[in-house]
């Protein structure tokens, strides 16, 4: 029922946030614990960010089949990243953002240049697919789940 | 034992949760030579019952663990409505939404200690403290908390592909003390 991301750690000379973060696995019983019944309802609710977050989390954990090799990263600073997926020896980083037209934030570059990312997928709910940067790009779900990495 | 010893084929057993006390049966059982049938065995994976088969299964068995309905499996036009009503096939396809009620009854089987109307108000709370904690951090407290997970007693910064992160992934029973913790 519950998902607990475990932290990434590594010694990039930050303080890192070292406990897990803790997920409702399945949207709707995340829904109805909340009270929330109709896409109107769910949209104007103020934890629909989270909400999105723990959705898109899940399915992409279990699409690209990283039970095993995904946690969050974040500093002490305030700089995070939602999932950190590592396959062969890459990094690849995922943000979770409930917005149309996502960009670059202070956190995610501070993310990339620490993490040495191979790339940085901003999903959100859109159907948009667009680059930001030569490594970041903005994805909708979709196109997340079936990105070879 | 005696109505396990005589099948043959593929022997399926629901909600094992409820006798965990099978397991030392089913090891013997499936320590026969040659084996004259396969156990499927179905059930609640909550923290308890994986160590139960763990310490008297292994090498003998594989778990699958089942997720509900994913993006795929719903169809990417659906995304909508499976971010709203959740993977579970009922509530994704029923017109009404997954109520509390229902959603204290699937967490009851993962309860096994405690009686049904208890569980149910007792589950009910569990859940809305799991709920604070949705994306949020917790404590070392508050995992230690958690269905008795292995920590790592001194986590180091340095050295992170030799160390063995333990999955975290936690079902059922153990959502008691998920609270979340405001950085």
């Amino acid at each position: 029922m519950v998902r607990l991301l475990p932290p990434w750690l590594e010694n990039t000379g930050k303080r890192l946030i070292k406990s897990p973060k803790a997920y409702i696995r399945d949207s709707g019983i995340l829904h109805s614990l909340l009270s929330i019944r109709t896409q109107a309802e769910k949209e104007s609710h103020p934890k629909i960010g989270a909400s999105w977050e723990g959705f898109a989390l899940e399915a992409i954990i279990q699409s690209q089949q990283a039970e095993s090799d995904a946690y969050f990263w974040g500093t002490q600073g305030g700089a995070e990243l939602d999932l950190l997926i590592c396959r062969g020896g890459k990094k690849y980083g995922f943000e979770f953002k409930y917005a149309d037209a996502p960009r670059m934030s202070r956190s995610m570059k501070i993310a990339q240049n620490d993490l040495k990312l191979e790339a940085l997928y901003i999903v959100h709910p859109g159907n948009d697919r667009y680059p930001l940067d030569a490594q970041v790009e903005v994805l909708p779900l979709v196109e997340a789940t079936k990105l070879r990495l | 034992m005696l109505a396990l010893e005589g099948l043959e084929g593929l022997v399926i057993i629901d909600e094992i949760q409820l006798r965990p006390d099978l397991f030392p049966i089913l090891r013997v059982l499936a320590d026969r030579k040659p084996l004259p049938c396969r156990f499927l065995i179905l059930g609640s994976a909550s923290p308890d019952i994986v160590k139960g088969v763990s310490e008297s299964l292994a090498g003998r068995v594989h778990s699958i663990n089942v997720s509900g309905l994913n993006l795929d499996e719903a169809g990417p036009s659906d995304q909508k409505r499976l971010w709203l009503r959740g993977g579970f096939p009922e509530s994704l396809s029923r017109l009404k939404r997954p109520r509390r009620i229902q959603v204290a009854r699937r967490l009851y089987p993962h309860l096994p200690a405690t009686g049904p109307t208890a569980a149910r108000n007792t589950n009910t709370r569990r859940a809305d403290a799991a709920l604070l904690g949705h994306a949020r951090l917790l404590s070392r407290k508050q995992l230690e908390c958690i269905g008795n997970l292995p920590i790592p007693r001194s986590q180091k910064q340095n050295d992170p592909p030799l160390r063995r992160h333990p999955r975290w992934s936690v079902h059922g029973s153990s959502t008691s003390t998920l609270v979340g913790k405001h950085r």
